[in-house]
């Protein structure tokens, strides 16, 4: 019986103590997201609570089930009942529920979500957690301990089979492991969906002795936030998925290069490694098999561009992200000149289950061009915004209206693929979600990030802040990219001010071709496809604000006005919310809005129950300097 | 011997040596392919997207400066589609270039115009870039006929910085090729220079916005060669034009014998670089137009009666120097020449003196410049290295050396040899330049050096260590202890040694003897000639002649004053401290009627009757001198036995002081560089020079 | 940080290699809040790089700060969805109300306020981070409110 089998047993001990606790255990959700969304402040209330009446229970920290909008979450496992979830905690709310429990044995089902027991455990009105409409249409194969485990502790995950991949892999050789990444048909989860398994052996058949292996866990998508959640609440996935690509390729070291505006998942990874050298898993010999492995964090120090991979391995280096061109691959030549594998989180948090399960069982889910699940992070206005995970080949269409509920007001876009990807329109809603779909409209799938716009959305702003954005964290290096992105930000900037013209938008796709044809690397190469694709799929918008000098979804604040509709119920929540006093009436009554004192902050359209703030163009007409048709 | 393979480029088969680029594949066939941030043997960057090509079975357009030439690669250089893009890049680059160089339709018919002549000054034409006509953006867009500008210029507002001497940075004209970055950072591993911000805010220059000055920078002038565009121009040739011809000659600027391209307009030198694979430091880069063509060349012969200065020609000068001469007893004649002569002009010299005057007083003033142990230092001559032997090396000790100006080019091959794993251990009292690289900064005042070096085990496992002798020790009273301990650890250690002289020529002068066998025995001379060197301090003579290329200084005596070449406008030889021969060539004619230093010693010595001075040339007096130069040289220098130095006790005491940049470091002929190249005060200001 | 000791604990368990600026860089802004002159010096002296070289690496990261910040750090995401539910225009009114720009510090000092890419909190958007708390849903009367925590 070698060491992990003592932690195993030792673990799952301790996992069925905690499953059948004689006291109530709490689990909260204490990831980034549930932070925001205040649980350390109802954790906090519990536990004062608990020490104020000298209570019995047992709290535990775990991470983020995935359905944000409804954190912070809050579950709890009465003794003998299976655990319930409550969701939008408040902490009064907690002391309520808990009050309730232990002065009178009542769960509050009134407040409950979901429980996570057999149908009816709790009764008809409590359906199980998978059952809700979020999580049913999903799949959980990374996502699988999230939210169910303490992150902080290596017992939970090897209660939960964890390692157990590890083990498969270590009992047979590296070609074997090779072989059985191969026939899972794993594709790189970071964007481009390259073949994980011919990369890996691109890399072994590189010559020398020295090979790294890096997980790319810089993500630098806005709007996306996969990977954080995933460290955050299963670092051990990480590790196991990092120790068997270390394995099968040769790698003798590791490196985990992560953003530094992820302070938690860098504190759950330090704890998590920690744990994993005292378990014997990082180090020499592991698990008895002479292999040996170690892995180093390195904190990104904000720059988006890194994300690329000849960059992120000058910033491992100490360099300036600076991307170079390839050949040579970082399989060849990588870090400190050596050869590299490079793999974002979520493909080598995938990998542990490849082996657990099996590769013809990872099979099963997706399609057979595009294997396996993907996590996608569903924001933007959509009901149900939050972290999923579904299977390859899944429509836009299942993504956004059967997880995410659809979006309140009717549906415009959905952005995938972050900066380098497109928006798609209403057309493209049944579209499977796979790699070659998803290029094939103009966009890519990038590492998950899915923002869904609605008729408030405009996409020439959108346009403009994916440009702005790739136009500030370019690197710098070569022209196109650095000054193709400045002109196309300018033509933009004119657009949304009200000054461009109709010959502009032969402008943007010229110079958008430009600049996705002769830049160096990835960034600039799909830093364009914003502006392409709004152009492709949204033109008429574009024409609106440049003829009509109308901005449709009232947000280029030169190109509409603010006006109260007679859906106006008098609520006045509005005038609380007005900055300047804009907005005046009697209560009850149709508001007015003064346009000479409203500074378009859309403070009121944003607390408007009845959609009555709505935008009209503005009387604005394009004015001429006087001295200029003088010189003309 | 690598493979060789055998490419397609548009339609040619060519074969290159395995391991070069598309680029180099395609000019080493007399492919032109377009770049602006490819330059010699920068390593390969890829940011100005110029050399795109076209590849069978690669996606897009790979730029051809970084992708490597594989063997039956097929590759097209230039296709509609090709220039298209190329055109659509340089656009966007011209978008932050101002551009009216380039684009202005008038400009053939205003260049006819330029050279009006009025009674007040008039500007015509748009002279507003240094690089016009010079420029290789200009190339660049001509040759792609891209003549249009498709975007609004936007200007970056950069202020132009003035603040450094001998260049100018306006960063509104720079393109981000990055050459300059990386011929700082890679080629000359001095790394002032830097990638600043990122996206459209990316600049270059020093940390904190700090000037040159401030940030250590050598002022080697790599960055401003490596310039492609007008945002760094060399001050002092700034709208000097294109030269008109380049020659490649040796610098006598000290005694490293740098290989230095000069470029010549008009008749006059404008400007130098390092020649191809060469370095060379902010003298030879920045020196030599103001040096050169200094106000106060002497270009014509001048005598003096009765304290009236009177220009004459060259057939009275002689002739009055004949009359002076001839009368002059062989005890009281003396001449001292300058240890940056050609080795042809000290030749001749000292033969002049002994053959026709009879007199044993020749002598070149090094002597003041190694603290009275002139013997001790020459005897370390046979540890001596060529100078390659620094960038082998894995153990350096430099002792009292600081690298950042005059000695640049020592301090790339030293930084070098540290990229390869050498250790370095440094003697100074001061912080200099080398402090940051060091294993180990031994803080040592002269007095305590000798000790300390008797007592060092540093280089114990060392295979090629390497003593580097800088000048900073040599003028304190402890010199004599210091080169004993320094012989003693080279013999103890096999360590090899490079001397650094700052004389361009003190093995060439010891080689030819130019130096008294006896000792001098007093400083009350009937005539002193100087040629190429000034009076020693409390030095006095009843006549004296002042051979040289400038003006007699002030305070010092002259009677007659003949007008001598510079080193750029003389062919010649000089031996430089590694006892190695470097050719000089002729890059311009004297001006004036300045003569190289033999040829006037030979129109003396013909006028006074002597024979064997009919030369015509310097290889005929090389051929007169024989071989010299080498391994044997350096042993006949170390074993040379030379008689004390009186003349040098007061040298002795002319610096007391320990300044960072030592005496005669910064001097040519022995007079100061600073009074005509002015840039260079910006770092002796205040360190004792 | 002026002492050397106090950098000798900066750089326990570096080696010096070029690898270990941004760890060290990082660790200096940890401590002193920004990058000084100074500490950029003994940086240079420690990694044998020049200080010209690490400013350029440092300056190249948002991270990295060369000015004293104020007692609390406002980061406003300006990620995707925030700025789809209306990022900007909270930015704009965090300019408006503290009277300063993106990346000044307020003249009494304290708030600095940085736009950042993403903090990941992308399904609470809009969202702020006060030193190392985050706030989602954000609104503007939620931000005066936020704002008044802290002095």
């Amino acid at each position: 019986m070698n060491n992990l089998d003592v932690f195993r047993s030792r673990a799952v001990e301790e996992w069925q103590t905690l499953q059948s606790s004689p006291v109530p255990v709490i689990y909260f959700g204490t990831a980034s997201c549930g932070r925001a969304a205040g649980a350390m402040q109802v954790m906090e209330a519990v536990r004062n609570l608990l020490a104020e009446r000298g209570w019995q229970a047992k709290m535990v920290e775990v991470g983020c089930i995935g359905p944000c909008y409804l954190e912070p979450l809050m579950d709890i496992a009465f003794p003998g009942k299976p655990r319930l979830s409550y969701a939008n905690m408040t902490s009064a709310r907690a002391v309520q529920i808990l009050t309730a429990w232990f002065e009178h044995g009542d769960f509050s089902l009134r407040f409950a979500t979901g429980h996570f027991g057999e149908p009816q455990a709790f009764g008809a009105n409590v359906p199980n957690f998978y059952d809700l409409p979020v999580m049913k249409a999903q799949v959980r194969v990374v996502l699988r301990n999230c939210g169910l485990i303490d992150p902080g502790s290596l017992a939970h995950y090897l209660a939960r089979d964890g390692y157990r991949g590890l083990e498969q892999a270590l009992a047979g050789s590296p070609e074997d492991a090779l072989k059985t990444v191969m026939a899972s048909g794993l594709r790189g989860r970071g964007g481009a969906g390259f073949p994980t398994a011919k990369k890996w052996e691109l890399c072994r058949m590189a010559g020398g002795e020295t090979r790294y292996l890096v997980c790319n866990a810089d993500e630098g998508d806005p709007g996306a936030f996969m990977n954080r959640s995933l460290i955050e609440g299963d670092p051990h996935a990480l590790l196991e998925g990092m120790l068997i690509a270390a394995y099968t390729i040769g790698a003798q070291h590791g490196y985990i290069y992560t953003r530094a505006e992820y302070p938690l998942a860098i504190e759950r990874l330090y704890a998590a490694i920690a744990q994993a050298k005292e378990a014997g898993l990082l180090g020499e010999n592991i698990l008895g098999s002479g292999f040996g492995f170690d892995v180093t964090l390195k904190e990104g120090a904000g720059a988006f561009v890194c994300g690329e991979e000849t960059a992120l391995l000058a910033s491992i280096e100490g360099r300036r992200g600076m991307p170079r061109s390839r050949p040579p691959f970082p399989a060849v030549k990588g870090l400190f000149g050596k050869p590299t594998v490079i793999n974002n989180v979520e493909t080598l948090a995938t990998v542990p289950n490849i082996f657990r399960q099996g590769a013809e069982w990872y099979r099963q889910f997706g399609t057979p061009q595009n294997p396996g699940t993907k996590t996608f992070s569903l924001v933007g206005k959509v009901r149900r915004s939050g972290l999923i995970e579904a299977p390859l080949g899944a429509t836009l269409r299942q993504i956004i209206f059967d997880i995410g509920g659809g979006t309140l007001k009717p549906f415009k876009a959905v952005q995938t693929g972050g900066p380098s990807g497109g928006c798609l329109s209403e057309k493209h809603l049944d579209m499977p979600v796979d790699y070659e779909s998803l290029n094939a409209a103009g966009s890519i799938m990038g590492s998950g990030g899915l923002i869904v716009m609605d008729e408030d959305t405009c996409v020439v702003d959108v346009a403009r802040y994916f440009l702005e954005f790739t136009q500030n964290e370019s690197c710098g290096k070569c022209a196109p990219c650095r000054l193709g992105t400045a002109r196309l930000v300018e033509i933009l900037d004119r657009i949304v001010q009200g000054e461009g013209n109709l010959a502009d938008l032969d402008r943007l796709e010229s110079l958008a071709r430009t600049v996705k044809q002769g830049s160096l690397c990835g960034l600039g190469q799909s830093a364009p496809n914003p502006v392409l694709t709004t152009l492709r799929y949204f033109r008429e918008e574009y024409q609106a604000h440049i003829q009509e000098k109308y901005c449709p979804a009232a947000v280029c604040k030169d190109l509409y006005a603010l006006t109260i509709s007679d859906d106006c119920t008098g609520c006045q929540l509005c005038v609380r919310v007005c900055p300047t006093g804009a907005i005046t009436g009697e209560k009850g009554a149709i508001q007015t809005l003064n346009r000479s004192a409203c500074i378009q902050c859309r403070g009121c359209i944003d607390v408007c129950k009845f959609n009555a703030v709505i935008g009209i163009p503005s009387s604005r007409q394009p004015e001429k300097c006087a001295a200029v048709e003088v010189l003309l | 011997m690598s493979r060789i393979l055998t490419l397609q480029i548009n339609e040619h088969t060519v074969q290159v040596p395995e391991g070069k680029t598309i680029l180099e594949a395609a000019e080493l066939n007399g492919i032109k392919i377009p770049t602006l941030c490819a330059w010699k043997d920068l390593s390969p960057f890829g940011a100005c997207r110029m050399c795109v090509v076209e590849v069978d079975g690669m996606r897009g357009f790979p730029a051809a400066c970084t992708t490597p030439a594989l063997d039956r690669m097929v590759v097209r250089t230039t296709t509609p589609q090709l220039d298209e893009l190329r055109r659509e890049v340089l656009a966007l680059i011209l978008s932050e270039h101002p551009s009216g160089c380039l684009l202005c339709g008038k400009d053939s018919d205003c260049q006819e115009s330029m050279g009006t002549i009025r009674k007040v000054g008039v500007t015509t034409g748009c002279r507003n870039c240094p690089k016009d006509h010079q420029c290789e953006l200009q190339d660049v867009v001509e040759s792609l006929d891209c003549l249009e500008q498709t975007h609004a210029l936007h200007y970056r507002m950069y202020r132009v910085e003035r603040e450094d001497p001998f260049y100018d940075r306006d960063y509104n004209l720079c393109i981000l090729c990055g050459r300059c970055v990386r011929v700082c950072q890679d080629v000359r591993l001095a790394s002032t220079l830097a990638f600043l911000n990122k996206g459209r805010r990316t600049a270059i220059g020093p940390a904190f916005g700090r000037s040159h000055v401030e940030a250590g920078c050598e002022f080697c002038g790599a960055c401003v060669s490596a310039c492609p565009t007008g945002a760094l121009a060399e001050r002092a040739r700034k709208w000097q034009g294109v030269p008109e011809k380049t020659v490649q000659t040796t610098c006598a600027l000290c005694g490293l014998g740098c290989a230095l391209d000069v470029h010549v307009c008009g008749g006059e030198v404008i400007g130098a670089e390092a020649a191809e694979g060469a370095h060379v430091c902010v003298k030879g880069r920045f020196a030599l137009p103001e040096l050169l063509n200094n106000p106060d060349r002497l270009l014509k012969p001048y005598r003096w009666v009765s304290k009236h200065r009177q220009q004459v020609g060259w057939e009275i000068a002689l002739q009055t120097a004949v009359e002076r001469l001839a009368a002059c007893p062989p005890e009281g004649f003396a001449l001292r020449m300058g240890a940056d002569c050609t080795t042809e002009d000290l030749y001749v010299g000292q033969k002049f003196t002994r053959q026709v005057l009879h007199s044993e007083w020749v002598e070149t003033p090094i002597g003041a410049f190694y603290g009275g142990s002139l013997e001790t230092y020459l005897s370390l001559y046979r540890y001596v290295l060529p100078f390659e032997a620094l960038e082998e090396a894995d153990a350096v000790l430099a002792v009292g050396l600081d690298t950042r100006l005059n000695r640049s080019v020592v301090g790339v091959s030293l930084k070098r040899a540290l990229e390869n794993g050498a250790r370095l251990f440094t003697f100074h009292p001061l912080p200099h330049n080398l402090t940051r690289h060091a294993s180990k900064w031994f803080q040592a005042q002269p007095g305590e050096l000798a000790a300390l070096l008797g007592d060092l085990d540093v280089l114990q496992g060392a295979h090629k260590p390497v003593i580097l002798l800088g000048p900073h020790y040599l003028h304190t009273d402890a010199a004599a202890d210091i080169f004993s301990a320094i012989a003693q650890l080279a013999q103890q250690t096999g360590a090899g040694l490079l001397t650094l002289p700052a004389q361009a020529n003190l093995l060439g002068a010891l080689a030819v003897g130019a130096f008294p066998r006896r000792a001098l025995p007093k400083m009350d001379w009937n005539t002193l000639y100087l040629a190429g060197a000034v009076a020693m301090p409390g030095e006095q003579a009843e006549y004296t002649i002042f051979q040289s290329f400038v003006q007699p200084p002030a305070g010092q005596p002259a009677d007659l004053a003949l007008p001598s070449a510079a080193f750029s406008e003389v062919d010649g030889s000089l031996v430089a401290g590694d006892g190695q021969v470097r050719l000089l060539h002729q890059v311009v004619s004297p001006p004036g009627e300045a003569l190289p230093h033999w040829q006037i010693f030979c129109e003396l010595a013909k006028r006074l009757g002597a024979d064997g001075f009919n030369y015509t040339s310097a290889a005929d007096i090389r051929a007169e001198i024989g071989i010299i130069g080498g391994k044997e040289l350096l042993e006949r220098a170390s074993e040379l036995q030379l008689p004390a130095w009186e003349s040098t006790a007061e040298g002795e005491k002319r610096y007391p002081l320990l300044p960072l940049y030592a005496p005669g470091e910064f001097t040519y002929q022995d007079l100061p560089l600073t009074t005509w190249v002015k840039g260079l005060e910006a770092f002796l200001d205040g360190r004792g020079e | 940080m002026n002492a050397p000791e106090d950098f000798n604990r900066l750089i326990a368990g570096l080696r010096g290699e070029e690898s270990d600026l941004i760890p060290l860089l990082q660790r200096i802004q940890r401590q002193q809040g920004y990058l000084s002159e100074e500490s950029i010096a003994n940086a240079a002296r420690f990694l044998r790089v020049s200080e010209n070289e690490i400013y350029g690496v440092a300056s190249f990261y948002a991270q990295f700060r060369f000015s004293q910040p104020g007692r609390h750090s406002l980061k406003l995401c300006l990620g995707t969805a925030c700025h789809v539910r209306g990022g900007a225009f909270l930015a704009e009114e965090i300019e408006r109300r503290l009277g300063i720009h993106a990346g000044q510090t307020t003249p009494d000092g304290r708030f600095d306020y940085h736009p950042v890419a993403c903090l990941g909190c992308c399904a609470l958007a809009p969202v702020l981070q006060v030193d190392d708390t985050i706030y989602g849903r954000m609104n503007f009367a939620r931000l005066q409110e936020v704002l008044d925590r802290y002095e």
